[in-house]
């Protein structure tokens, strides 16, 4: 079972997550549905499973070091770790209600 | 788990040389379209509106093909195997044949310097088909995108062998078929087979990705791409061997139904998609239905009416400077930002205050460049209805303006480029 801590701390990387932006799309991770699983191991480290919007995505490195950036400034003793997955694959249909009224305005 | 491989940035330098190539050349068109407003009034086939002709299909939509292609292969394949080299050594050629070879067709002059920059130009395009198909043989997933693009290749290659051909047969005449029909063949194939399957595959890729379509149906691309094909090779052997006006007709017919499915497919794109807001870029791009039918319909026009030569003009303008136009400057302005950005961004810490990509020019001058391009093709189009100088000229002055505006914005990205790259 998960203690208080750990699910505090992965909610806090969620919200840290909302507040980055894919450059491209202009919106944020969560609400874009690039992640998958958020993930405390041993109270060290974050670990991330998350997808791109298209396979060879040339922004995915930027992605990627916005999130370790962001994350250590908010918990530099934790080291995260990043696993990109294609399964499932994304569509827009991962978007959320949040992130479909974004991009309408 | 899926391993990204690195696509590196290391064509940014070659990409952005190709959009500053192509941007002078379009600067250079329009002002000598200026001197050749005359020309636009009488018959297609003259030495003034194929040099120019040649100028923006090579030196502008051509080059900027080149240099997006690039960068987006890369992308789209997620490996980097451009050969760079070749790449360098093909724009190079291009820009020591290039010149005379325009100038050679605005003198009408087919001396020796002719012909070496004639070859030059063709061995600068047939090196860029080779490093292409070299990168894109190893992509073997069924794909209508990477089909749409493979097979444009095979057109640039034929069309470039038809304009050895034709330049061969001007100092050694050997052609039995009507010189005209082997020119209309060329015209065809590098217009349609070359530019426009090229376009739609690409932005058969990209529409959907940019746009955010929540569907966009493959099987319209796929209709698209066989009815385009058979019309374009019905075209060849009825240019070769034919010679039958109903033949044309019916074969024409073929390749209008399959641009038309590709409007539905954009159409389909667009009606489909989350993102509501749209950058000036996609705005752009936009227009480029609505040119595409005002093309088709001249093209029609010109087959069916006794003013031929007028809707043959306005089918090259609309098609050269409108469609084409419209898809390049939008997705310059949409591509080339974000090209520098990811070169600027990548490995590096995000100081907080990161621009985004269209803080990298002025957004004042995109609005310049769109509006008085197609104020420009606009006027164009009356003037030359109308048969009115004074319009057409304010076209062209217009156009000029496009053009001035559009080298400003690849300067100011081009400067900025470099600051960055002797900065890292």
């Amino acid at each position: 079972m998960e203690n208080k801590d750990s699910v505090e701390i992965e909610r806090k990387v969620l919200t840290i997550l909302s507040e980055i932006n894919d450059p491209e799309i202009g919106i944020n991770l969560i609400d874009l549905g690039l992640i998958y699983t958020i993930e405390l191991i041993n109270d060290s480290e974050i670990e991330i499973l998350m997808t791109y919007s298209s396979k060879n995505c040339p922004m995915g490195e930027i992605i990627q070091s916005d999130i370790k950036q962001a994350i250590s400034k908010e918990f530099p003793d934790i080291r995260t770790t990043i696993k990109i997955t294609f399964e499932p694959e994304w569509t827009t249909d991962r978007i959320t209600e949040n992130g479909r009224k974004l991009l309408s305005t | 788990m899926f391993r990204n491989e690195k696509i590196k940035s290391g064509n940014t330098a070659i990409v952005i040389f190709h959009y500053f190539i192509s941007s002078v050349s379009f600067l250079a068109g329009c002002i000598l379209l200026l001197f050749a407003a005359k020309s636009l009034g009488g018959h297609h086939f003259q030495p003034k509106l194929l040099a120019l002709t040649h100028l923006f299909v090579i030196g502008w939509i051509t080059t900027i093909i080149m240099g997006a292609s690039y960068q987006l292969i890369p992308v789209i394949l997620g490996s980097q195997n451009i050969n760079k080299q070749l790449s360098w050594t093909s724009i190079i050629l291009l820009i020591a044949g290039l010149p005379y070879f325009i100038i050679g067709f605005w003198q009408f002059t087919f001396n020796i310097s002719f012909l070496i920059s004639a070859l030059l130009v063709a061995i600068s395009l047939l090196l860029y088909c080779a490093n292409l198909i070299i990168a894109l043989k190893k992509y073997l997933l069924p794909d209508t995108g990477i089909q749409f693009i493979k097979t444009s290749l095979l057109y640039l290659f034929c069309t470039v062998c038809i304009g050895i051909i034709l330049i061969t047969n001007y100092y050694f005449p050997f052609l039995k078929n009507p010189h005209i029909n082997t020119l209309s063949l060329h015209a065809h194939l590098g217009l349609i087979g070359w530019i426009l399957l090229l376009i739609i595959g690409v932005s058969s890729k990209l529409l959907p990705m940019f746009l955010l379509s929540t569907k966009s149906d493959t099987k319209l691309l796929t209709k698209c791409y066989w009815l385009i094909n058979v019309s374009l090779l019905g075209l060849l052997i009825e240019r070769l061997f034919i010679n039958n006006t109903i033949v044309l007709y019916l074969i024409e017919s073929f390749g209008a139904a399959g641009l038309l499915i590709y409007l539905k497919y954009m159409l389909s794109c667009y009606k489909n998609r989350l993102k509501r807001k749209l950058d000036i870029g996609m705005r752009a791009t936009e227009i480029f239905p609505v040119l595409l039918i005002s093309g088709i319909l001249f093209h029609i026009c010109a087959l069916f009416t006794n003013s031929s030569n007028l809707n043959y003009v306005l089918f090259g303008m609309v098609f050269i400077l409108g469609c084409c136009g419209a898809i390049i400057m939008g997705q310059t302005l949409k591509t080339l930002p974000y090209i520098i950005w990811h070169f600027e961004w990548n490995n590096k810490p995000n100081p907080g205050n990161r621009p985004s990509p269209d803080q990298y020019y002025s957004q004042l001058n995109a609005k310049i460049t769109i509006t008085s391009m197609f104020t420009g093709i606009l006027l164009l189009g009356i003037g030359k209805v109308l048969e009115l100088p004074f319009i057409l000229t304010t076209g062209i002055i217009s156009l000029i303006i496009t053009a001035i505006s559009n080298l400003n914005i690849i300067v100011t990205i081009l400067k900025h480029y470099i600051r960055v790259k002797n900065g890292k």
